[in-house]
């Protein structure tokens, strides 16, 4: 196995430096008879041969991802705009762990009738029942469905295999330990429904804009960051949940979700 | 700082901590530095690669170099209490 393509220039650099270093100075404590130089001189070599295959993964700025997904998300809003009617979305529950997370956006309030078996097999972006308003809606993939599966896939949590109990524990692990996404999240879970307050780390600056410049995506269906911790939730609890609120202030994001059929419950 | 560049430096002030401690100590044999290295890397790749999957699956290659090599340290010590 060779060197890791990925590896930045400057600290292959400074590996091949700490190697030839640890190389000198193991041999030249073993030529004038200091031996535990020589220990010294193999931690250099150990760090240097560590920088030279360990990937740093590409930084980006929030800026660069903000610019590669606002294009998108604008046009979600106006989609929103144009055809949404002002309701409260739902997130739908998942029913396989392969399952992408989807939420539905009927055209009139009244989301807890609609029927979830009627929807999960649907593969329409438009769904129309006719006579039926609160069934008729847009069916979208969740806008931190992605972002879901990555966290899944760095922290190794499958979320469908968590209860209710390890939910914000596991949340947190994989958004602020894992990816980095937030630098904390609390919440509480109760009967009725769940409550979530993120603050903002380094892609702060991205939920502002979208809250900003898609600020529909942003309330309605909430940012990804938002999205990806709703659709763990309703992964891990196995229920759909109405997005009651989600509300973006500068630094802060937090969402309000309503069990299908339970009272909403603002809890801090 | 990111979670690779953090695990790099909190590995290399682990190590150099403990190489200065064994050489403040008087240890003067190369296996004990590489096992006490050896036992610091583990933990720490264990710490972080609860947190990140990708990063345990680029250091399995490492941790088998490693490995490798202490097995080559003591099967070298052992020759050398044979003979």
């Amino acid at each position: 196995m060779g060197m890791h393509p990925g590896v930045p220039r400057r600290q292959r650099f400074l590996g091949v430096f700490l190697v030839a270093f640890g190389v000198l100075t193991t041999a030249t404590s073993a030529l004038i008879g200091g031996r535990n130089l020589g220990g010294l001189g193999l931690a250099s070599f150990i760090i240097g041969l560590l920088l030279i295959y360990l990937q740093s993964p590409p930084s980006f700025s929030a800026e660069l991802v903000e610019a590669f997904s606002l294009s998108s998300l604008a046009n979600v809003e106006r989609v929103l705009r144009e055809l949404g009617p002002d309701t409260r979305s739902l997130y739908l529950k998942v029913h396989d762990r392969l399952d992408v997370p989807m939420v539905f956006l009927p055209m009139e309030e009244n989301p807890a009738s609609v029927s979830e078996s009627s929807l999960i097999d649907e593969d329409r972006f438009l769904v129309i029942a006719s006579g039926d308003p609160p069934k008729t809606g847009l069916l979208l993939e969740a806008p931190g469905a992605s972002l879901l599966a990555l966290m899944e896939r760095e922290s190794g949590v499958d979320f469908t295999d968590l209860g209710k109990e390890n939910l914000l524990d596991s949340i947190r692990g994989s958004m602020v330990g894992s990816l980095e996404l937030v630098d904390d999240i609390r919440g509480t879970v109760t009967k009725e429904g769940v409550y979530l307050e993120m603050r903002d780390g380094s892609l702060g600056s991205l939920s502002n804009s979208v809250a900003t410049k898609a600020p529909n995506v942003a309330s309605r269906l909430g940012c990804p960051i938002c999205s990806a911790a709703i659709c763990a939730t309703i992964k891990a609890t196995k229920c759909s949940m109405v997005l009651e609120n989600a509300a973006h202030s500068r630094g802060r994001h937090s969402v309000t979700l309503r069990f299908v059929g339970g009272e909403t419950s603002e809890a801090s | 700082m990111r979670l690779v560049e953090r695990y790099v430096m909190f590995y290399a002030i682990a190590i150099l901590l403990s190489g200065l401690f064994l050489m403040s100590v008087g240890v003067e044999q190369m296996e004990i530095f590489y096992a006490v290295y050896l036992i610091e890397f583990l933990v720490c790749a264990n710490v972080v690669a609860s947190f990140r999957r990708s990063l345990e699956r680029n250091l399995r290659f490492i941790i088998l170099m490693f490995l490798l090599g202490f097995v080559y340290s003591i099967a070298q010590r052992v020759l050398q209490l044979l003979s």
